[in-house]
């Protein structure tokens, strides 16, 4: 090698001093890159890289420390844009600086340990002088206040703001100093913020149609809240997306979340949620639902909305005056409860599972009503005359109808309800259409298995194995004499149907003779089947000659048995009719009142009035006008539907009673003993219906009693099985 | 020196002898004589604990078997030491119900005081409850509650069951004078449910008599 002139290293340092100055003071630098180049080199060659070095970094710090003093005595209002400028400047000279120095960074630097790069040091000697001069507290305080403002909707330079943000991550600072010191301000603002607007929260205007929201919005309803929280939320996201890195923006956002909503949570549910969801506001609930879901409050939110349904629904359900429209007032509550659900709270299964627990909960909580009120829905949805709806209506409403069915309880009781209306609509052909019925037979059979609607479906192929049997009856009928009778007989399988009470009529001996007739008929077909006829079920058509003509009637055969012991006599006594057809007591007093004190009149009373006694005389009213020629009379029908109701319902409760016993004794011959809790436990899965404590207690004493259990002798809350 | 023939000859002064059927068995006349005999007055709780001492199933009925069983056991001959064994007893199942150390042989008692006052196979009348539960339970305080609540249910309960009697031992042991603890979700007869009930809307006017007996039972 050759040696060195004397001066070498000096001159070279001082070449490079120099250099770096003038970049410092932007001005071209003495030398060319080249020969700078070779000095570092020829430097470094030399082992005289540490000096290089140590001048570079002492030059570095001169300058940074003179800059940034500089800068720290001018008002606050100027220091932040002078930093940015002087860093903007900085990181630019530094860049070249690194070029004159990268033989420096590719020797020395990688062969000593404990040596930054040209640029980390760089950085470094702008970080500790920040550090040394207070500065870096300082231009955090002074970002944030930036940031309040830019909060508070005045504006902010952000161009600014970003270069100082990126500065300080290059620096280091940033998740040291500068994020948690942004998370702390962040939450005091947000908890300022909170406080100020949850604390003055008024209720919910009619008309809400400002939705701008105002950050100085003085009073604000919970909606509008939510969506001032929203507004915020989007900000503050496209702020952090603008001069935050990704790593920040999770911790910041939740703060402020914590903040606005979770730590008001219960007070923003308990002020406004009922309210919102009275007025079905489901843009604000689905607001709602994602900010706490976002907090984590989801729990706080099912709460609510399991209390504004029990709620809601009790008042529906408890209150007997609202009994007729209540099924579809119930209808129409799930309709709303379910598109909350799809619309704003995106099918939560918990909120999904607490509906329905508490629906549940409150249609069952008035025992038999609600069964009873969704038979007679259906019945009327069923019922022909019924124009209002088309027959995909029909079907949509009663998919919702068994919707409702699944939460009573009291199935049981249910079915019996049906199958009365049922009877009914079959029997005095008032089905809208059997397809219809069908389908809704169909749709509880998919609910509850086959064995409950077994005997549903016997009705109906009752009626249809009864109209072939009429074909062949017909047929017959022409070929043989007949009574000149129409004479129209349906079978009723007595297993499916529900039970009737026998009626002592005394009939017409032409109508006895087409019985007869019938019965031999059917007997040639079904050997071995005996018949009852139900006279209380069947209708008529009379031909009656009036003054004014001949009018076609259509009446109950009890009507009709009555009526036409007129065609003998104009007058009969009370006592006469009583005597001639049997009938007696109510059923008597009710035929007449509906032949002779109703709107049509084709008896007259004396004496009148609506009452029927006794003592009073009938004639046979010749007067009687009307402009149809075919008029159907109605019996009354009022009180019998009550009592009805009442029959149905104590049926149901004997025939529980039994089930209990079934239940109770099946569950302890299976585990020949148990304990009472176990007992109570097992139950529910034995029964289709609830029972209370109390009334499976009383059963377990008549088992006792007859011997079918006993309890234990030590412990008296054991039962064993009696064999 | 007791024998056979001894404890045979003590019996036969009570036994039956119209009978028939050729039991041998003394029946209620006898018992009547064998109680005079012993100073026992046919109100008192003595005549019970000595048919049940005595092992009789019926009521004034005592067996020969039986007898001369149970006299063997007590190590009696004569009607001195019946009466003192008997009297024995009666005093232990008077000091209230706290008898624990022979709790079971006064359930044993208690149950078999049905059996004898029954009046089909598993009801008794409530007009007899009402004399003997006071009798037997030496007007223990839940007992005496009971007999009131009996009388403000009318003539609507003639009868009480079997299990209602057995268990209202059980629940003497273990509600104290307000029932706290009892619950109507437990295993106790519906009767008991009415009974609480009762017992809420109208609280016992003085302390009752026997405290704390479930602390001493256990």
């Amino acid at each position: 090698m050759t040696p060195l002139p004397a001066n070498y290293k000096t001159d070279a340092l001082a070449r490079l001093k120099s250099a770096i100055q003038a970049i410092q003071q932007s001005q071209p630098t003495p030398q060319g890159l080249e020969e700078l180049y070779r000095d570092c080199e020829g430097l470094c060659l030399h082992k005289f890289g540490s000096d290089v070095y140590a001048m570079a970094k002492a030059e570095l710090e001169t300058y940074t420390c003179q800059r940034l003093g500089e800068i720290n005595y001018q008002p606050d209002a100027s220091v932040l844009n002078l930093t940015t400028q002087f860093w903007a400047a900085y990181t630019q000279q530094l860049d070249m600086i690194k070029c004159v120095f990268l033989y420096l960074d590719r020797t020395y630097v990688l062969q000593s340990a404990n040596v930054a790069s040209l640029w980390s040091m760089g950085l470094s000697v702008v970080r500790q002088c920040l550090v040394d001069t207070g500065m870096k507290s300082k231009l955090i305080r002074l970002i944030l206040g930036e940031v309040a403002k830019e909060r508070d909707g005045k504006s902010a330079d952000q161009e600014s703001l970003l270069s100082l943000v990126q500065m300080l991550v290059d620096l280091g600072l940033s998740s040291q100093f500068f994020m948690p010191s942004l998370i702390d301000a962040s939450r005091d603002y947000y908890a300022r913020e909170s406080r100020r607007l949850v604390g003055s929260l008024v209720a919910i205007q009619p008309a809400e149609e400002s939705r701008s929201s105002s950050n100085l919005a003085s009073t604000m309803s919970v909606p509008q809240y939510l969506a001032h929280v929203k507004l915020r939320i989007d900000e503050e996201t496209q702020r952090a997306a603008r001069y935050l890195n990704t790593n920040g923006k999770g911790p910041l956002l939740s703060t402020i979340l914590t903040q606005l909503i979770e730590k008001h949570a219960e007070r923003l549910l308990t002020t406004s949620f009922d309210a919102m969801v009275d007025a079905f506001m489901l843009a604000d609930l689905a607001n709602f639902y994602s900010l706490l879901s976002s907090v984590g409050k989801i729990e706080s939110l099912k709460r609510y909305w399991v209390m504004y349904i029990k709620k809601v629904g009790l008042r529906l359900v408890q209150a007997p005056e609202l009994d007729v429209s209540l099924v579809s007032e119930l209808l129409a509550l799930k309709q709303r409860l379910d598109d909350i659900m799809t619309s704003a709270f995106q099918n939560n299964g918990i909120l999904a599972h607490a509906l329905r627990e508490s629906f549940e909960g409150f249609v069952n909580s008035r025992r038999n009503k609600p069964a009873q009120l969704t038979a007679k829905f259906i019945d009327q949805c069923m019922r022909s005359g019924n124009r209002s709806t088309t027959n995909e209506d029909v079907e949509s409403l009663l998919d919702r109808v068994v919707v409702l069915f699944r939460f009573i309880n009291d199935k049981d009781l249910f079915e019996a309800y049906y199958k009365r209306d049922l009877a009914k609509r079959l029997l005095y052909n008032k089905s809208v259409s059997i397809d219809t019925e069908r389908s809704m037979i169909q749709k509880l059979r998919v609910e509850y298995g086959p064995g409950y609607t077994k005997r549903l479906e016997g009705m109906l192929r009752d009626m249809d194995v009864s109209s072939d049997l009429e074909g062949k009856l017909t047929n017959l009928q022409q070929a043989q004499e007949t009574s000149g009778i129409d004479f129209h007989a349906t079978i009723l399988t007595q297993a499916f149907w529900p039970a009737y009470e026998p009626l002592p009529l005394v009939i017409p001996r032409d109508v006895e003779l087409a019985q007869e007739q019938f019965v031999r008929f059917y007997n040639e077909k079904h050997n071995g089947r005996k018949l009852f006829w139900q006279p209380n079920l069947g209708t008529c058509l009379l031909k009656v000659v009036f003054d004014e003509g001949i009018k076609e009637l259509s009446l109950t055969i009890m009507q009709g048995t009555v009526l036409l012991l007129f065609s003998e006599q104009d007058v009969l006594s009370y006592e006469q009719i009583q005597e001639n057809t049997g009938l007696e007591g109510v059923e008597l007093t009710r035929t007449l009142q509906s032949l002779a004190c109703g709107k049509l009149r084709v008896l007259t009373k004396e004496p009148r009035g609506r009452d029927v006694a006794e003592t009073d005389v009938f004639t046979f009213n010749a007067a009687f006008k009307s402009s149809h020629a075919r008029i159907k009379i109605g019996q009354i029908l009022l009180k019998e539907v009550e009592n009805e109701s009442k029959e149905v319902e104590e049926h149901i409760q004997f025939d529980r009673m039994y089930q209990v016993d079934a239940a109770i004794v099946r569950i302890l011959k299976a585990r020949k003993q148990a304990d009472h809790p176990t007992l109570m436990s097992e139950l529910p899965g034995q029964l289709k219906f609830n029972s209370t404590a109390t009334e499976v207690k009383e059963r377990i004493e008549t088992l006792i009693e007859r011997d079918y259990l006993k309890r234990d002798d030590t412990d008296p809350s054991i039962y064993h099985y009696l064999a | 020196m007791a024998t056979q023939s001894s404890r045979e000859a003590w019996f036969s002064q009570y036994q039956d002898l119209d009978r028939d059927d050729g039991k041998q068995l003394i029946g209620p006349d006898g018992f009547v004589r064998l109680c005079e005999a012993l100073k026992y007055s046919m109100d008192g709780l003595e005549p019970l604990v000595l048919l049940w001492k005595l092992g009789a199933k019926e009521l004034g009925t005592v067996e020969l078997e039986s007898w001369d069983r149970e006299v063997r056991a007590m190590g009696v001959t004569d009607n001195a030491a019946l009466k003192s064994a008997v009297d024995v007893v009666v005093d232990k199942f008077k000091t209230d119900l706290a008898l624990c150390k022979d709790f079971a042989a006064y359930k044993d008692f208690y149950r078999q005081v049905f059996l004898y006052l029954r009046s089909q196979n598993q009801r008794i009348l409530v007009e007899t409850a009402k004399t003997a539960l006071p009798l037997i339970t030496n007007q223990h305080w839940l007992f005496m509650r009971f007999v009131e609540f009996l009388e403000a249910q009318g003539p609507k309960m003639t009868t009480m069951t079997r299990d209602q009697w057995n268990l209202l031992l059980d629940l003497s042991r273990s509600v104290d004078a307000k029932f706290s603890g009892y619950s109507k979700e437990e295993a106790w007869p519906s009767l008991f449910d009415d009974f609480y009930d009762w017992i809420r809307e109208h609280p016992a006017p003085s302390p009752p008599r026997s405290i704390d007996v479930t602390a001493r039972c256990k």
